[in-house]
């Protein structure tokens, strides 16, 4: 009671110190309700004085105490949520004062509290991580919790081993969140973790939908690993205010970082503090030192760990704006920013940086030789460069072959129209592609396409006999890293537009397999042979399907599929190797997979080789809907001539038509298109905006961990992805057809008809009314068939049925052995649709088979299959048998011997070896894909009879 | 001889351009070209008085069991690039069924797309066109641009 009572005396004393006036409205802010309260809490802030405003929060804090209304300088909880309502911000000269204060007040604990983080950066260099985490206790019990210390703590769970105990770490960890996903910490985890895509983190990070003031805080505070440098005055106060509802040592540290704009002597315990905490920091070279046998980019990725450190920001200022992309919304690449940076670099030609030791100006040793054996520093120094001299500069292609070879990711952080500027001070072809390349992905310019497909082209025919994969080959001995940029551009829309070189669309399919090939050679990984071969297969099976049907809404799934093996799936597989450890309960808590199944629901929509907007443009825009729904319905009149004749009726009947065509073009002209800023009213939104498109991307994000965990594979998520991309659009599709059906009364126009029909003179009275219900009718049987054109086609994912798989593996084999023709014909009812994954290898299953039975059957033998769906155990699988004839003079016994499998037989080298390898390539299939069986193997009667079968998931 | 080369893989607006070339009297010959490669194969080859432009048109001629070609809806601003690139001057006409033009990822309307064309690509055209099936406008726009 006596505490109370003392509380409540030194209160009364606080609350004197305002006029009365303030003393009135702050007790309205804290006892009114919270909207009205905040309303006058921004008034407050807006009107009165530093002085007297450290003072209102000093009040309002201690009569809020139970439930806060300003943050804690000290507190007691991590702050990783949006627990405070966002107050309006402040001009930065105030917000800077009233910080000012606030450290003036508690000078004492921060400096106390910068003493205790020397210690614990000590314990960190000397790698002794138990007591480091002691150390990270006693801050947190002495002086609450911040996310500076939320990083340290991370920085130390990167670094120790899994058995080290570090309770104090791991405790500060997950009250945090990370076991709820909570974005703050997640984000910063897999930033320090290895072989991390900074850059791809960063964007999404820096690209969190923007909520206004209800996320403010969660924006500010998730981008400080990223880019904790303020565009402007109003940015940096709305950062110190983030950052100060986090804990003021973090309001400390984001306006040192930021201390540029902060006047030196004007805010004096400003000035004392930010040296304390410099003072805090062990030296660059000590930290730099721990990196030397990792890598730069863990070291830039880590580098917010130590954001105390002066040098440390120096730094990253060079790197957080020259290693993004200039296009970023959140930085301006102005005089001042860049005549800063400029004290940091030490090489002013280009010509140099390949191979100069010494890129920046410092002495630290440890940061020197991270940044020469790595790639970031070169590649922000080489962006920097080409900034300095606005594009005017030039570099031998030599020096730019070497450079390619030094630094990374130029492609998503050179600015485009600069490059171009220096791509025509260069002299030399090989100089003029690499830029090109670079600036190939990020440029809409259709010139700038243009001009790297001719630059290519030219050199290709010139030079390597017309040979994409001969040009590869050549420039990888000078430069690996342009030979694999080049394969990365030379896609299927790519080689499409190369029409000196590629000269039928077989040659698009063949070419882009022989380049995956050649990169499976170049870097040794089977899985781009995977991609040639399934490429192949997948033209061979198109070869012999029925066309498409070519009115209904379609999307190229295996093209879609090339461009997501291409573009997510390294980010999906790493993220999902992150997330196996997240225990996450839905999907909500994985935004990292949202954001990816965004980029790939806007792809399937908006691109225009293999999304929905291909089919828009090329088969509704482009005439079929108006002609199919205008000059199929107005030919009725061919019908009624006579009724026609009558000039008054014409005139009714024109002026249908006219209202009628004017209809049908709004239609073409404003719905017939993906949504954009420019067709903000067409049909197919590419965005995953509404209720309904949530709760699939949901479904989708479930199924796609479902997935992974199984089958610890990406290829399953992406057929997932196609699967429920349309399921979004079904979405869209319907809205559509609702739409049509509500517009049917205006297509109709009866008022006109009925005037037909009134002023038809009696003896084309039945006449006028035939020509009525004819045109009603035609329109109404036309919505009919249109309604299907905007439907979901039912075959939607890469598939293909036994039947045609088989068919197309004969049509192969029989290019190699001419004579070759069993009966392929596919009886209806009699044959198995089989999706995903599951035909590539039944295809080269049959291929095996089928090749065999040509190359040792007998000539012109019968060659009979079957197909059949059996369950046995709950399980389904599709068996096939296929009988072939045994050759001409060979008895049953030899060839059971041929086809006896020796245990000696080698099956992982099977694929390496023609002679005598079919059984065990069948057997490598088995032994790699836990679905397919070889059943049975059995010659008798003069013939062979080959058994597979693979267990299928849904029948 | 003045020949026309037509490119345009939509049959049945082709055979309507074709006529109505044919039909005046100052050009000879019309030489078809439905796809992306073709049209390039035949500037390569030749010179002509005239070149129509679909925009909308494939990369490659569709052939029976050849395989899809890609669709370009902006695979007539590559022939314009390929005789600018060429040094050629023969008049361009663009004749589309679209009202506007993508040109780099943004529309413009007809009217605009000539200008947009100049700026961008430094192709010179003499009009771009819409064509209506059952529709005789686009033959007066052309006259005009021819005259």
């Amino acid at each position: 009671l006596s505490q109370k009572k003392a509380v409540s005396g030194g209160l009364h004393q606080e609350l004197k110190k305002l006029k009365l006036p303030t003393r009135n409205k702050v007790r309205e802010i804290v006892y009114t309700d919270e909207i009205n309260g905040i309303g006058i809490l921004n008034k407050l802030r807006k009107n009165s004085t530093v002085g007297e405003l450290s003072q209102i929060n000093r009040v309002i804090r201690t009569l809020s105490i139970d439930d806060p209304i300003l943050p804690e300088f000290f507190p007691k909880h991590p702050q990783t949520k949006e627990n405070y309502k966002r107050l309006e911000a402040l001009p930065l000269d105030k917000k800077l004062r009233l910080l000012n204060d606030s450290v003036r007040i508690n000078i004492d604990q921060l400096m106390n509290f910068f003493v205790m983080t020397l210690q614990l950066n000590k314990k960190i260099q000397s790698l002794d991580f138990s007591e480091a985490d002691d150390a990270i206790g006693q801050i947190i019990e002495k002086h609450g919790y911040s996310h500076f210390l939320l990083r340290k703590s991370i920085l130390i769970k990167s670094l120790v081993a899994d058995e080290d105990v570090i309770d104090n770490v791991d405790n500060l960890i997950a009250a945090s969140g990370l076991s709820y996903n909570n974005h703050m910490v997640s984000s910063l985890v897999h930033c320090y973790q290895e072989d991390q895509d900074f850059l791809s983190i960063k964007r999404s990070i820096m690209s969190t939908n923007n909520r206004g003031k209800w996320n403010k805080y969660t924006r500010d505070m998730l981008r400080l690993a990223f880019h904790p440098h303020a565009i402007n005055e109003l940015d940096l106060s709305e950062m110190i205010q983030s950052n100060l509802q986090s804990s003021i040592v973090d309001a400390v540290i984001v306006a040192k970082i930021n201390k540029q704009n902060i006047s030196e002597g004007k805010y004096k315990h400003l000035d004392s503090i930010f040296a304390a905490v410099n003072d805090s920091s062990l030296t660059m070279n000590c930290i730099a030192e721990a990196y030397v046998n990792s890598s730069e980019d863990l070291f830039y990725q880590q580098s917010s760990a130590w954001y105390e450190n002066d040098d440390v920001i120096k730094y990253r200022v060079l790197n957080d704006h020259f290693y993004d992309s200039p296009e970023s919304e959140y930085f301006t690449l102005d005089d001042d920013l860049v005549d800063r940076i400029s004290d940091w670099i030490n090489v002013d030609n280009i010509e140099e940086l390949s191979s100069c030791q010494a890129m920046t100006a410092h002495h630290f040793l440890a940061l020197r030789d991270l940044e020469n054996s790595g790639y970031i520093t070169r590649s922000s120094i080489f962006n920097y460069l080409i900034h300095r001299s606005g594009g005017g500069t030039y570099v031998s292609e030599t020096e730019l072959l070497k450079l390619m070879g030094v630094t990374c990711d130029l492609a998503r952080t050179t600015n485009v129209d600069l490059m171009k500027a220096l791509a025509l001070n260069l002299d030399s072809d090989i100089s003029r592609i690499i830029i090109y390349l670079l600036v190939a992905k990020r440029s809409s310019a259709e010139l700038d396409g243009y001009k790297l497909r001719r630059l290519i082209q030219n050199n290709v025919i010139d030079n390597h006999e017309g040979k994409l994969t001969k040009f590869l080959s050549e420039i990888s001995d000078k430069s690996p890293a342009v030979a694999r940029y080049t394969y990365e551009v030379c896609n299927e829309e790519f080689l499409a537009r190369l029409s000196h070189l590629i000269k039928s669309s077989q040659d698009i399919t063949e070419t882009r397999a022989e380049l995956h090939h050649w990169m499976g050679e170049f870097t040794s990984e089977s899985s781009y042979h995977d991609r040639a071969r399934n490429l192949i297969i997948d033209h061979q099976i198109n070869l012999v399907k029925d066309e498409l049907d070519d009115n209904r809404i379609y999307v190229d799934a295996v093209r879609f599929t090339e461009w997501m093996e291409d573009e997510v799936a390294q980010e999906l597989s790493t993220i999902l190797l992150i997330l196996e450890h997240s225990d996450g309960e839905k999907a909500s808590d994985y935004p990292q997979l949202a954001t990816i199944l965004e980029r790939c629901y806007y792809e399937f929509c908006s691109n225009k080789f293999f999304g929905i907007a291909s089919y828009l443009g090329r088969r509704i825009r482009h005439g079929t809907f108006k002609g199919h729904l205008y000059s199929d319905v107005v030919s009725v009149e061919s019908k009624s001539a006579q009724l026609l004749e009558d000039p008054v009726i014409l005139g009714k009947w024109n002026q249908w038509k006219l209202k009628y065509e004017g209809l049908i073009d709004s239609i073409v002209r404003e719905k017939l298109h993906i949504e954009t800023s420019q067709k903000n009213q067409g049909f197919l939104s590419p965005y995953i905006r509404s209720t309904a498109k949530q709760e699939i991307a949901e479904a989708c994000v479930n199924n796609i961990l479902i997935d992974f965990k199984e089958n610890r594979h990406v290829y399953g998520s992406i057929q997932v992805i196609v699967e429920y991309c349309w399921r979004m659009a079904e979405v869209d599709l319907r809205r559509v057809n609702s739409y049509f059906k509500g517009q049917k009364l205006s297509f109709m126009n009866a008022p006109l008809i009925s005037e037909i029909k009134e002023n038809a003179s009696p003896e084309y009275e039945q006449l006028a009314k035939d020509f009525a219900r004819d045109l009603q009718r035609r329109i109404n049987e036309k919505l009919i068939t249109m309604y299907g054109w905007f439907k979901r086609p039912q075959s939607v994912a890469p598939k293909a049925s036994i039947g045609l798989l088989y068919k197309a593996v004969v049509a192969e084999v029989s290019q190699t052995f001419r004579g070759f023709k069993p009966d392929t014909s596919i009886e209806d009812g009699d044959d198995v649709e089989i999706e995903g994954g599951a035909y590539h290898v039944l295809y080269d299953a049959f291929y095996v088979i089928v090749y065999n039975a040509a190359k040792h059957g007998k000539t012109n033998g019968v060659v009979s299959r079957s197909f059949d769906v059996v369950k046995s155990d709950e399980q389904m699988a599709i068996v096939i048998s296929i009988t072939s004839e045994n050759k001409e003079g060979q008895d049953d016994n030899s060839v059971r011997k041929k086809l006896m499998l020796s245990t000696a037989a080698d099956i992982d080298n099977a694929q390496l070896n023609e002679d005598r390898s079919g059984m065990r390539k069948l057997h490598h299939l088995q032994k790699y894909d836990k679905h397919f069986n070889v059943d049975e193997t059995m010659c008798s009667e003069g013939k062979v009879t080959v058994t597979v079968s693979y267990k299928l998931v849904h029948a | 001889m003045k020949t026309v080369l037509i490119i345009e893989d939509d049959e049945f607006k082709a055979k309507s351009l074709r006529d109505y070339i044919l039909s005046r009297d100052e050009y000879d010959n019309v030489y078809m070209a439905s796809s992306l490669v073709e049209a390039v194969d035949s500037i390569k080859k030749s010179e002509y008085a005239l070149i129509l432009v679909d925009m909308a048109i494939p990369s490659h001629p569709v052939l029976m069991g050849g395989g899809s070609p890609i669709s370009l809806l902006t695979g007539g601003l590559e022939v314009l690039m390929e005789l600018s690139c060429m040094g050629r001057t023969e008049p361009c006409v663009v004749i589309t069924q679209y009202y506007d033009i993508e040109i780099s990822g943004e529309f413009y309307s007809l009217e605009e797309a000539k200008e947009e064309i100049f700026n961008q690509l430094g192709c010179s055209v003499l009009s771009c066109i819409e064509y209506k099936e059952g529709d005789d406008s686009w033959k007066l726009l052309l006259d005009k641009a021819l005259k």
